[in-house]
């Protein structure tokens, strides 16, 4: 198992388990271990599922990931084809408060926020890129 | 997800197994409605058997205690470990629910 890859998935919910198994597989190869492997896992389900629910309209659209690692360091990029749109100028916060008070919001680009130790956003040929940067050691959110 | 009931007196123990996450948080939500009835005001979550919990997740753990909570009653987690208690504690939700190291703590707690 060579720790880097490329895949195309269907921007659907369906399509996660996939594209998560995928990376993860590589992560193992690369060195992270399992306690930073699921940092990681949770960190990319987030940005999955954000491109799942807010890139496309009701066709969908494809959900490009490009992943490597080498020395130490995992690096995953997420790309899509939907309007320009960079989901770490979203601000999220953790929960505070009563329960009645709270309404479900988001806390996945915050968790990405957490646990990638850098995720950086870019628009190239039309497409929306985020990339998440992944150092092997454990990260203490 | 699975998720399976027993009762230990007033209160209802839930225990989760397996994954919570974006694919099966709608399982969560089907199974929460199959499981717990309206009579039903104490309830313990056993998150023993839970491997993985996001986003997708916290969302549905809590709407099942805002809509307890609005009933009157009460929701309590227990068993919390490995990254399911990291993801509470990053999230602020160790601070939302009541958190018990065992079921049966909880259940005490609820019953008293």
């Amino acid at each position: 198992m060579k720790p880097c890859g490329l895949g195309r998935y269907e921007a659907r919910i369906e399509s996660l388990p996939a594209a998560l198994e995928a990376v993860l597989e590589s992560a193992e190869a690369a060195g992270l271990s399992p306690a930073r492997a699921v940092q990681l896992e949770l960190a990319l389900e987030e940005a999955l599922a954000n491109v799942v629910h807010h890139a496309y309209g009701d066709d969908g659209g494809p959900l490009d990931l490009m992943w490597e690692g080498a020395n130490g360091v995992f690096t995953v990029e997420i790309a899509d084809d939907g309007p320009p749109f960079n989901p770490l100028d979203v601000e999220e916060a953790p929960v505070e408060g009563d329960l009645d008070d709270l309404e479900p919001g988001g806390l996945g680009i915050f968790l990405i926020l957490k646990l990638a130790d850098e995720a950086l956003y870019r628009r190239e040929n039309d497409r929306n890129v985020l990339s998440l940067r992944f150092e092997a050691g454990v990260r203490t959110p | 997800m699975e998720m399976t009931r027993q009762d230990r007196g007033s209160v209802a123990v839930l225990a989760l197994r397996g994954r919570l996450d974006t694919v099966t948080a709608p399982d969560f939500d089907r199974q929460w409605e199959t499981h717990v009835s309206a009579d039903d005001l104490k309830v313990v979550l056993d998150m023993a058997g839970l491997e993985y919990v996001s986003s997708a997740g916290l969302r549905s753990l809590l709407m099942a205690g805002k809509k307890l909570k609005r009933a009157g009653g009460r929701l309590a987690v227990a068993g919390l470990a490995g990254m399911v208690a990291e993801v509470f504690s990053i999230s602020g939700f160790d601070k939302l629910l009541p958190l018990y190291g065992e079921t049966d703590e909880a259940v005490a707690d609820l019953e008293s």
